[in-house]
């Protein structure tokens, strides 16, 4: 069996716990470079409160270092101009989160590998960004819903993406589609819906293309699940149907579980602390 | 000494006439004429006026000072010009007396790649970025005859996150002679310890374990192992 030996007593921290989020500033029509605008760690390796916090930051060829608080008290955000030099045709800015002991300076715990902000990484660690917006088979919209607060729009198969609706009498726009907490709630039920539908329509499990929502579905799939033989059909035994079904919104939530689990509960916790 | 208005760039980047240019025992000499015809080349705009001087043994330092200087003019940043692969054609051009035929070398030398592991292969671009960030102190890894790659700067260069101010003071402490202004005699002695990849990989070990960026020349000297006493000063 292969066993690692830890020459030091620095700890992994999970980049699943790591939060790193940012923009891009257009400059021209393809430069651009990126803003840090969010900042925050899950501590569930329990450093003491008063460690300080630095992140390495590498792009291409330039890399910046940043104190970034303590762990009681971190800096959310970095200013806008931070990387105002990392100016480039495709933002692939990745980092090191560090905790590093507060007397002797010494580096506690940092995340093994890269934490990448905007884009893919190749274990399949990724946080929103311009890419992944672009795949998505889902978009938010506002319409009539009724006594609803959303719904889901008609699923076809031709469309780009599924439309979901969020009840147009709701005045806090971009916050609601954008709150992780009300996307965690809906995106099971409406994946379900979707994957539903590309098993029981014959021919869906065909599209190969990034225009249409089954399209795009079928990509993930195959990304999600490479050895896949067999994905059930309409004939399938349900119980196969309702297990793929289920995996498959398993996976998808354990791969954005930065985004929608983990920043779900911190928002949970925001919410009803001020209850 | 040859003098031009300006930067220029070939219009065809690594076109046949480029690679002829710099292909082992090739007899052929960069025409100075087509090097400023408009057929073959566009000027780089902004870029100031350039003055190359006759001789061979010019240093990598020299050659990043005049193109520098030149770039600085412009209205882009320098590392704008990075990827602009017809102009560093055009550089390795004019300064192709500086070359010996016999070291010619891989065309990545001459013509910039844009991959990783050989981004830093290029003669002059590389000194260029270099001396972007630490204009004159950049000897340590400058002071050398242009047409020599360094055995020193593919591998410190590749690890982007050493290249810091005071990684490149600690280097100068150790490997340079401020008297001859070169590096020291068996700085890369690969089978003795203490060699400068030596130091590279205990560096690489050190950013695990400590916030290297803060820490100054002195304090690293005085964290080294003992196996890098023959070259440090503050022990030998």
């Amino acid at each position: 069996m292969k066993k690692s030996i830890k020459l030091t007593n620095r700890k992994d921290i999970d980049k699943n716990n790591i939060i790193l989020e940012g923009e891009k500033v257009s400059i021209s029509d393809d430069l651009f470079y990126p803003v840090i605008t969010k900042i925050n760690l899950i501590n569930e390796n329990n450093f003491p409160e008063e460690s300080n916090i630095f992140i390495r930051f590498q792009q291409d060829r330039q890399t910046r270092t940043f104190d970034c608080g303590t762990i009681a008290n971190p800096i959310t955000s970095l200013p806008a101009d931070s990387f105002a030099d990392f100016i480039t045709d495709k933002i692939d800015i990745k980092a090191t989160f560090n905790v590093q002991d507060s007397s002797t300076l010494k580096i506690l715990g940092s995340n093994k590998g890269f934490k990448y902000i905007f884009i893919k990484a190749d274990d399949g660690d990724f946080n929103d960004s311009t890419p992944q917006v672009a795949m998505s088979p889902f978009a938010m919209a506002f319409a009539d819903t009724g006594t609803k607060l959303w719904e889901i729009g008609e699923l076809d198969p031709s469309s780009r993406d599924v439309k979901i609706y969020f009840n147009e009498k709701i005045n806090h726009r971009e916050p609601i589609y954008k709150d992780p907490m009300i996307r965690n709630f809906i995106l099971p039920t409406v994946l379900e819906k979707m994957i539903s539908l590309l098993i029981n329509e014959e021919g869906l499990r065909d599209e190969d293309t990034f225009s249409t929502w089954p399209g795009k579905l079928n990509y993930i799939i195959e990304k999600y699940f490479p050895d896949l033989e067999d994905m059930p059909d309409g004939e399938s035994d349900e119980t196969d149907k309702e297990r793929f079904i289920s995996n498959f919104i398993n996976e998808f939530m354990a791969r954005n579980r930065n985004a929608l689990f983990n920043s779900a509960l911190s928002r949970i916790n925001e919410v009803f602390d001020n209850d | 000494m040859t003098k031009y208005q300006s930067i220029f760039r070939f219009k065809e980047p690594t076109s046949d006439y480029f690679r002829g240019l710099f292909t082992k025992d090739s007899a052929i000499d960069p025409d100075y004429h087509k090097l400023v015809d408009p057929e073959f080349v566009e000027p780089v705009k902004g870029t100031g006026k350039l003055e190359i001087p006759n001789f061979e043994d010019v240093t990598s330092l020299d050659a990043a000072r005049i193109i520098f200087l030149s770039l600085k003019k412009a209205k882009q940043p320098v590392p704008f010009y990075f990827n602009d692969v017809g102009m560093w054609e055009w550089l390795s051009c004019i300064f192709h007396q500086a070359h010996p035929n016999s070291s010619i070398g891989h065309i990545t030398r001459y013509s910039p790649s844009n991959q990783s592991g050989t981004w830093n292969r290029h003669l002059l671009r590389t000194p260029v970025w270099l001396y972007e960030m630490f204009q004159e102190d950049s000897k340590v890894y400058l002071a050398k005859p242009l047409h020599v790659g360094g055995d020193l700067i593919e591998p410190w260069c590749q690890t982007r996150s050493v290249i810091q101010k005071n990684m490149m003071g600690l280097l100068t402490k150790l490997y340079f002679d401020e008297e001859t202004q070169a590096l020291k005699k068996n700085f890369k002695a690969y089978t003795k310890p203490g060699n400068h990849r030596d130091l590279l990989s205990f560096i690489k070990q050190l950013r695990f374990t400590h916030k290297v960026e803060d820490m100054s020349v002195e304090d690293l000297l005085e964290i080294l192992p003992e196996r890098f006493d023959r070259w440090n000063p503050i022990r030998s």
